[in-house]
């Protein structure tokens, strides 16, 4: 039996932000959203097959009245379990009951070092205040708990600030997660998305960092693939002569979506459904699916990212391919290390017709 | 539109030079032909758990 190690149930459509990088159109719960049975049968599920991680995320998950109960049935299966909150509703009352929770860890967004960003960049006043809150309290009481930053273009010179507010905090995880501009994301990515060259500088930003505190914070990139052209060790990353992929996307491979009315995604930030839970069984879409098992073999990319040395560790953002080309399978437009690529790309795709 | 780089103290106007704004993108229909009857045996070609930790993209959104 095969199943993601990872998979992220979005729990609710309703927020309470309005947050301009935001991936889906959320603001109202959906009218057929699952069930508490639901959730939790499918939870059951999900553990049977054999998944390490559920990622509890929305909308907002704590605008779900049952996501308590939710929380502590995915922890007591033994499943490692995160939810990912804006924070906001995370009082100290809720922080304690999760803190008797184990296998669970709670990430918070923080978008900026000040509420002028973070509640500009979220669209709802008072969040930063709030989200700092939730850091403070999740910390104190013992929960294993990382701030989340989503990095743009306006949020980008106030990395060091939001760097080291996170040290302030005692927070012991801060997670860097690049921008992929989908859902409203997309309506907004003139203001908010990065060049390849800036791409690059955040990488290189980030490699620096993270070796200057490890003692410190775990300072974590998303998307590591990205770091291996600057790394020291790289030839190890190479591809290997086979198909098999050892890193990078994990769209459909290592992962997958369940939105709040049952579809199942590739990926988060990845808008193409590719079946519903409640027509047919989850593990029979993880498995048949023609679009997963698309993904599950990158000699199916085109351009640079199927010509890319690095293929098997990294296959490029599948997500960002399909919000700049409308095709999943496309290369991925904001790569920084393979601008010399692109013309052997094009030699490729030319004999390839 | 200037190059930023972490803890710099570019000045200009962020929200000028806006772009106008595309519709959301529509999916290639060629790629999601979902008609296709061929099934990949699922064999995944897949990472093991500690590539997925180390290497593998976790994306929370």
């Amino acid at each position: 039996m095969s199943s993601p190690y990872s998979v992220f149930l979005e729990v609710t459509n309703a927020c309470n932000s309005n947050c301009m990088h935001c991936r889906s159109r959320t603001g109202k719960p959906l009218p057929n959203e699952l069930s508490t049975d639901e959730l939790l049968s499918l939870i059951d599920k999900i553990d049977h097959m054999g998944t390490s991680f559920v990622v509890l995320t929305g909308g907002e998950p704590l605008l779900r009245r049952d996501i308590l109960e939710i929380v502590k049935y995915s922890c007591n299966l033994g499943l490692k379990t995160v939810l990912a909150t804006n924070g906001f509703y995370l009082t100290h009352d809720k922080a304690n009951l999760l803190a008797t929770m184990e296998n669970l860890s709670v990430q918070i967004s923080l978008d900026g070092a000040s509420a002028v960003i973070h509640d500009s960049f979220r669209g709802l006043d008072g969040s930063f205040e709030r989200a700092i809150y939730a850091l403070r309290i999740c910390a104190e009481v013992g929960i294993d708990v990382s701030a989340s930053v989503t990095v743009t273009w306006y949020n980008f010179e106030d990395l060091p600030k939001v760097i080291d507010l996170g040290r302030e905090l005692r927070i012991p995880t801060i997670k860097l997660r690049r921008f992929i501009p989908n859902g409203q994301g997309f309506d907004n990515r003139s203001l908010l998305d990065l060049s390849p060259e800036e791409m690059r500088v955040l990488v290189k930003f980030y490699i620096n960092r993270k070796e200057a505190l490890q003692h410190e914070i775990d300072l974590q990139m998303e998307q590591a693939p990205f770091t291996i052209p600057l790394s020291t060790d790289k030839s190890s990353f190479l591809n290997d002569g086979t198909k098999r992929i050892r890193g990078g996307c994990s769209a459909g491979n290592a992962i997958c979506v369940i939105d709040p009315v049952g579809n199942v995604r590739p990926c988060p930030s990845l808008p193409v459904n590719v079946g519903n839970v409640k027509e047919v069984d989850f593990q029979t879409i993880w498995e048949s699916s023609y679009i997963l098992n698309q993904l599950r073999d990158r000699s199916n990319l085109s351009g640079r990212c199927k010509v890319c040395e690095y293929r098997s560790v990294c296959g490029g953002c599948r997500a960002a391919a399909f919000s700049q080309y409308g095709n999943y399978l496309s290369e991925d437009p904001k790569c920084w290390y393979t601008e010399a690529l692109k013309e052997k790309a094009h030699k490729c795709e030319l004999i390839s017709v | 539109m200037p190059i930023k780089t972490p803890g710099s103290q570019i000045i200009e106007e962020q929200h000028e030079n806006i772009q106008k704004l595309k519709p959301f993108p529509q999916p290639n229909k060629q790629v999601l032909n979902c008609e296709q009857t061929e099934v990949i045996e699922p064999d995944h070609n897949g990472m093991t758990i500690e590539e997925f930790l180390r290497w593998g993209c976790k994306c929370t959104g």
